[in-house]
């Protein structure tokens, strides 16, 4: 079979470029490992619609995610829980900013940030500032409901879940993509599964990505009555974040120190968890959160530190971890910033790859769809 | 049944310069706390001893210990006060195990009877070697002790075990903390210290001890408040002799011998004034590094290490 576009990975990037490809009238085919879309990293993560305040030490980021935090909130509106308010507070040690740094950083991103007296939310001593901010959280089954209404109301455009690529050659002016047996044949790829990008890149013949992989852990609880209203983060350094997870019930609780679990330098993700998992390996990464070799949950240290900073009324009680494999830049790692990187492979035929840290990125696409 | 106990803890250690010693000495305590706690925390501080952080890092990834280990890499050589509370500033536990000499002689009962010791309503425990320390140090703890109005008394020690109430409150006296067990001492809050007999010769950590001494005895005694007011008292009592003195030549109308006297008042005078003048500069030394001095210490880097 032979399609304009060809997307590899159905989680928000992918979905987004195939509505993309599909309204400019393009016959596109989406090609997803797992049995339904955004299982992975867009559904496990803090679910924080980025406004910039996470990224103090890089300015050029922070601008980026505030330009796209509206545009965002408005297409994505009815998938936003805007109904909490955003606490950001500046550690008192180990961080990399202060008060005085962050007010200045916002002024100079142009984002809200007003400061407010510590008693209210911490401990005496543990923080330097504490910002009421403008932040809001997605949810990604919401998300996932629209864009697959969305696509599936579009001739043009296939999503094929269960459809693990196993091969990718080049023919010509075209690359041929098989995945369950069948070929797919195009003169446009996007590679679109953020974990395992340097994957498909390995498999295409292409240079990986310089990058390191942590398998992460996202703890989901019950807030109490007094954290419901407000979602928590301290920064910059080695601390946590408490916020709701998009709109449901649950707070989502990670800390930079213990939501990690392995880390993998390697071109292609290493993990002693693949040993036990026997499906998993560095060439084909499965889906963690479905994983019987997940790691035990580190609930109890980011709790102890969720506990040393706020005041004893903000509780969080736990119901369960999902977990997921990031994947970080390692040239992010000096300035923390997450821009979101299109490698172009291959001009005629196309083989580009796309992936980012952000979901309110997704419009850093466009420089490619429209390109 | 899992009768471990529920409490997070950190164990805070102070990496020595014999990487194997210090990596045999973490794991043996390790050891002891795993089999203690089910949830507990390593706190390496890396004070510029970097083949022991790499060994330990190293070793640690070959081991099969589920607790996160955090090394804090110190930018210079800071001293063992310094990076031991950098340490205590990045712990997360309920109760924290301060391990500042590896050389300690530590037997393995120790830090479980610390533990119980502590859940009597001590919230400063601290063991104490029977033998071990130096003549200088004896000196030092028994003049602390001589002027010091804390309710504990302070000595030659090889770990504390800290609640974090007492972190909180010690932290909530004094943004510093040049010399902690001074300042356990003088928290307030209940102490209690366990003596033990060294399973190995207790070996003290080298470090500025002159300095720290001096600091700790300005800060936490009146030693050096009623030093100076000795040599006030004793200026005095010279400048009065000398008057009685001039007095006495004078009636005796012998003024040559006045100019003497003089010279001597003056420059015994001058003298006690510059003494004066040298503990009020340390003074107000000591109380610009508490006041305005934000950066407690420098930290280059923290590093997990993780397992799965």
């Amino acid at each position: 079979m032979t399609y304009d576009r060809v997307i590899i990975g159905a989680g928000m990037f992918g979905l987004y470029a195939a509505k993309m490809f599909g309204r400019m009238g393009q016959n596109t085919v989406v090609l997803e490992a797992d049995s339904d879309a955004m299982l992975r990293a867009s559904f496990v993560n803090q679910a924080r619609v980025h406004n910039g305040y996470h990224y103090p030490r890089s300015m050029a980021t922070a601008k980026q995610a505030g330009q796209y935090f509206g545009r965002f909130s408005e297409e994505f509106g009815d998938c936003i829980n805007r109904s909490f308010t955003k606490v950001y507070a500046t550690s008192t040690n180990f961080s990399w900013t202060n008060a005085a740094e962050f007010k200045a950083f916002c002024a100079a991103a142009g984002i809200t940030c007003e400061q407010v007296d510590h008693r209210k939310f911490f401990n005496d001593g543990v923080v330097d500032g504490v910002f009421l901010t403008e932040e809001y959280s997605f949810d990604a089954d919401l998300i996932r409901t629209k864009m697959m209404r969305e696509l599936s109301s579009m001739d043009n455009v296939q999503v094929l879940f269960s459809h693990r690529v196993d091969k990718i050659t080049r023919k010509n002016s075209h690359f041929i993509v098989t995945a369950c047996g069948e070929e797919y044949e195009t003169d446009f790829v996007l590679n679109a599964t953020y974990a395992s990008a340097n994957e498909i890149l390995d498999m295409a013949g292409f240079d990986p990505l310089p990058t390191k992989y942590e398998l992460c852990e996202i703890i989901l609880g019950e807030p109490s009555d007094t954290l419901k209203p407000y979602g928590i983060t301290v920064m910059d350094g080695p601390f946590f974040s408490v916020m709701p997870f998009g709109c449901s019930d649950y707070h989502s609780l990670t800390s930079v120190c213990f939501t990690p679990h392995a880390t993998s330098y390697d071109k292609l993700p290493t993990l002693k968890c693949q040993e036990r998992s026997g499906e998993c390996h560095p060439g084909c990464l499965q889906n963690c959160d479905l994983c019987n070799a997940k790691p035990k949950s580190a609930f109890h240290y980011m709790h102890g530190l969720m506990r040393k900073y706020l005041k004893s009324e903000y509780e969080f009680n736990y119901v369960r971890s999902h977990f997921a494999l990031k994947l970080i830049l390692k040239a992010s790692e000096i300035d923390d910033s997450r821009p979101t990187v299109i490698k172009e492979s291959s001009k005629d035929p196309a083989f580009v790859t796309v992936l980012s840290g952000k979901i309110n990125t997704i419009y850093d696409l466009e420089e490619v769809l429209n390109g | 049944m899992d009768n471990k106990e529920k409490s997070m803890v950190s164990a805070i250690f102070y990496l020595g310069s014999d990487a194997e010693q210090t990596y045999s000495y973490i794991e043996k305590a390790c050891e002891l706390i795993d089999a203690m706690f089910e949830h507990y925390e390593i706190i390496a501080v890396n004070d510029c001893e970097d083949r022991s952080a790499e060994y330990l890092k190293l070793r640690y990834q070959e081991s099969d210990r589920s607790a996160p280990l955090t090394i804090v890499n110190m930018s210079v050589k800071q001293g063992v006060e310094c990076a031991m509370n950098a340490g205590i500033d990045i712990a997360i536990g309920d109760y924290l195990f301060e391990f500042d000499n590896i050389n300690s002689g530590l037997p393995a009962g120790v830090i479980m009877d610390c533990f119980r010791k502590s859940a009597e309503g001590y919230d400063i425990v601290t063991a104490s070697p029977r033998e071990g320390g130096t003549g200088t140090s004896k000196l030092f703890y028994r003049i602390f002790n001589r002027f010091s109005h804390s309710r504990g008394k302070i000595g030659t020690d090889g770990m504390h075990l800290l609640s974090r109430r007492a972190v909180n409150r010690l932290h909530a006296i004094n943004s510093y903390i040049p010399y902690r067990k001074a300042a356990y001492a003088a928290s307030g809050l209940r102490t209690a210290t366990l003596n033990y007999d060294p399973a190995t010769k207790f070996v003290s950590v080298k470090d500025d001890r002159t300095g720290k001494a001096i600091d700790a005895l300005i800060l936490y005694t009146d030693a050096a408040y009623r030093l100076s007011l000795f040599i006030s008292l004793f200026m005095f009592a010279i400048a009065a002799a000398a008057g009685i003195y001039t007095l006495v030549v004078y009636l005796s109308l012998k003024p040559v011998a006045g100019w003497t006297t003089s010279m001597a008042v003056i420059s015994a005078g001058f003298s006690g004034m510059f003494l004066l003048f040298a503990i009020v500069i340390k003074y107000l030394s000591l109380l610009v590094n508490l006041v305005f001095q934000n950066q407690k210490y420098l930290v280059a880097s923290v590093d997990k290490v993780q397992h799965h």
